[in-house]
């Protein structure tokens, strides 16, 4: 059972060795010249200015929660709709719309209670 | 992927009369949160939340108490058991709640605009234990073990503008989350070796390999933790001490039972040569417990400590249970008893520690208890028996519990496991006595005021407690009987 597993430790093995190799010849067998315009950051980075312990307002974490509820949502809505044809073949049809119309429901009674609860307003 | 759909479309069956009637306590408690989030949101309707609370959980009850005469067997094809067993449990979960509940009220303060979220995550966790209590299959216990942990984690720390509430909530879900995780790699580990997730499915395989068996530890692990036990007992005290009072009484009473009730029904996946290390695990949580009461200055801790030490005996009874009752159904018996008993009694032990610390710091301490027997005497005397039956006096149902655990211990040949149990207990009757040798023969502090007796919901809970402790403690052959 195990065994079926062999080629991935092989490849565990190899990217672990490759990284290992390349890191340590790098260190070893590189020339380390600093100048000014080396040790500066790259095009795409910027200097480092400041804390790098930025205080995130706490309504972030609040939409951040909201939108992940509301994504899984989605997912479910979208996994029956793919298989929504499927399920009216076998007859079943009614039923799983209407257990999918009771999702939406408490779904949207969650919304019903953020918004009333003040939960998506921004400045408060 | 069309192949596959079309495969489980024809698999799919329509629910069964049974399937409605094993899941009616659960649809009872969903009921109830979406009307108590229903009556928050609509203007004018917020009184009716008790209501939705209150009714929710009396219906449960009402349905179990129907599954309790008409068991279901094995419904929802194959992942939830509405069997005597889980009736029972589900019904002590909701007990747990409404105490919960009823000692809430009139306890926070400042947090009183956020009450409805107080109650509706608790109904969250009830609902999350009769899914854990009733799951057979891993994947439907841990969904129930998260309903169950989200909730509490944030109750943990409902009373946020105190660090040690928001502390003890971060501990509660850290670690929560780590054994959730133990939890999850532990399934997945079984379900590499053998192909499957149900309870069923597992007792027919079989866990031989070593795999199985490392997914079987991590798994033990994780609930060994909920449950507090040696060496995944450390956070106990802490939590029960930094959560909320009525949020304590929850803890220490439901969650427990809900984690031992599972823990009960997957025994068989323990190889037997754990029974040695098992009984060695229990010993030392009732050591480590009641030993580590005994230096307790604070009420509320102390009581942790104690909570750490039943849940060492309890694990007595899934060791006679592993190696083998001859009697095959007493160890459940005996647990299902034990944790009757005890929801009773811990719940008003905490309970009256709600009642007395009120919103303030004081009365957590032992030293503020001192006098209470001559100001508060109908108080004082509830919590004696509370105290009693933790130590396992006669005539109590904490007596009964221990009672039917040893027993159950001795028949399966754990002689040496029972004497050290039996002697724990009686070390634990040190701490117990000196709550009520401190609260009735000791004179009131200088200058303290008395604690307000009015509060009639707690009142009320505390009645209730009684009742059942001493019912439990006196007509042990009628609960027997009618429900066991």
């Amino acid at each position: 059972m195990l065994t079926d597993y062999f080629p991935i430790l092989i490849l565990l093995a190899l990217v672990v060795g490759f990284v290992t190799v390349v890191l340590l010849l790098s260190n070893i067998a590189g020339r380390k010249r600093m100048n000014q315009e080396k040790a500066s950051a790259y095009e795409c980075g910027m200097d480092a200015v400041g804390d790098t312990r930025v205080r995130i307002s706490i309504h972030y974490y609040l939409v951040a929660v909201l939108f992940i509820l509301f994504d899984v949502e989605a997912l479910f809505l979208a996994l029956w709709a793919s298989a929504a044809k499927t399920f009216k073949e076998a007859g079943i049809g009614g039923l799983i719309f209407a257990e999918i119309l009771i999702f939406v429901f408490v779904l949207a009674l969650t919304l019903a209670y953020v918004w009333r609860k003040g939960g998506l307003e921004w400045d408060r | 992927m069309m192949a596959l759909l079309n495969n489980s479309a024809m698999e799919f069956q329509a629910l069964t009369s049974a399937d409605w009637n094993g899941g009616a306590p659960m649809l009872c408690v969903t009921a109830g949160i979406i009307l108590a989030l229903l009556a928050e949101v609509l203007p004018g309707f917020k009184p009716a939340r008790h209501v939705a609370f209150l009714a929710s959980l009396c219906a449960a009850v009402l349905f179990e108490m129907r599954i309790l005469g008409a068991p279901q067997g094995t419904i929802f094809q194959g992942t939830f058991s509405a069997d005597r067993a889980s009736a029972l449990w589900g019904i002590l979960f909701c007990f747990s709640g409404l105490l919960a509940w009823l000692y809430s009220r009139r306890y926070y303060k400042e947090e009183k605009p956020f009450l409805a979220e107080h109650d509706i995550l608790m109904l969250c966790s009830v609902l999350g234990m009769m899914l854990m209590a009733g799951a057979e299959d891993l994947l439907t216990f841990f969904v129930g073990l998260e309903l169950l942990s989200v909730p509490l984690y944030s109750l943990a720390c409902f009373r946020r503008v105190r660090m040690e509430s928001v502390e003890a909530g971060l501990r509660y879900f850290l670690l929560g989350a780590f054994a959730a995780g133990l939890f999850l790699f532990g399934t997945a580990l079984m379900y590499v070796a053998t192909g499957t997730i149900s309870l069923a499915g597992l007792r027919e395989t079989g866990l031989d390999s070593s795999l199985s068996l490392l997914g079987v530890a991590l798994m033990a692990s994780a609930l060994f933790f909920k449950v507090s036990v040696f060496p995944f007992q450390f956070w106990v005290p802490d939590v029960y001490q930094g959560s909320p009072t009525p949020v304590t009484v929850f803890m220490a009473t439901g969650t427990k039972a809900a984690a031992f009730a599972f823990l009960m029904k997957v025994v068989f996946l323990l190889p037997a040569s754990a029974a040695g290390i098992l009984s060695i695990m229990a010993i030392a949580t009732m050591a480590i417990g009641n030993l580590g009461a005994l230096i307790q200055e604070d009420l509320k801790r102390m009581l942790g400590y104690s909570s750490v030490a039943h849940a060492g005996t309890l694990l007595l009874v899934v060791t006679s249970s592993l190696i083998g009752d001859p009697q095959a159904g007493a160890p459940l018996q005996a647990a299902l008893y034990y944790m009757a008993a005890y929801v009773f009694t811990a719940a008003g032990a905490f309970g009256m520690i709600a009642m007395l610390e009120g919103s303030g710091e004081h009365f957590t301490k032992l030293e503020s208890l001192r006098g209470l027997g001559t100001r508060r005497p109908l108080l004082a005397g509830a919590l004696s028996i509370f105290m009693l039956s933790l130590g396992g006096f006669p005539a109590t149902g904490g007596f009964f519990g221990k009672y039917f655990v040893f027993t159950s211990t001795l028949r399966a040949d754990m002689t040496v496991v029972s004497v050290l149990g039996v002697l724990l207990s009686v070390v634990a009757l040190g701490y117990y006595l000196r709550v009520i040798m401190t609260m009735w023969m000791r004179p009131p502090v200088e200058g303290q005021a008395a604690p307000s007796a009015y509060r009639p919901a707690a009142n009320f809970a505390t009645g209730l407690c009684v009742f059942f402790v001493l019912a439990l403690g006196f007509a042990p052959g009628w609960f027997l009987e009618r429900f066991f």
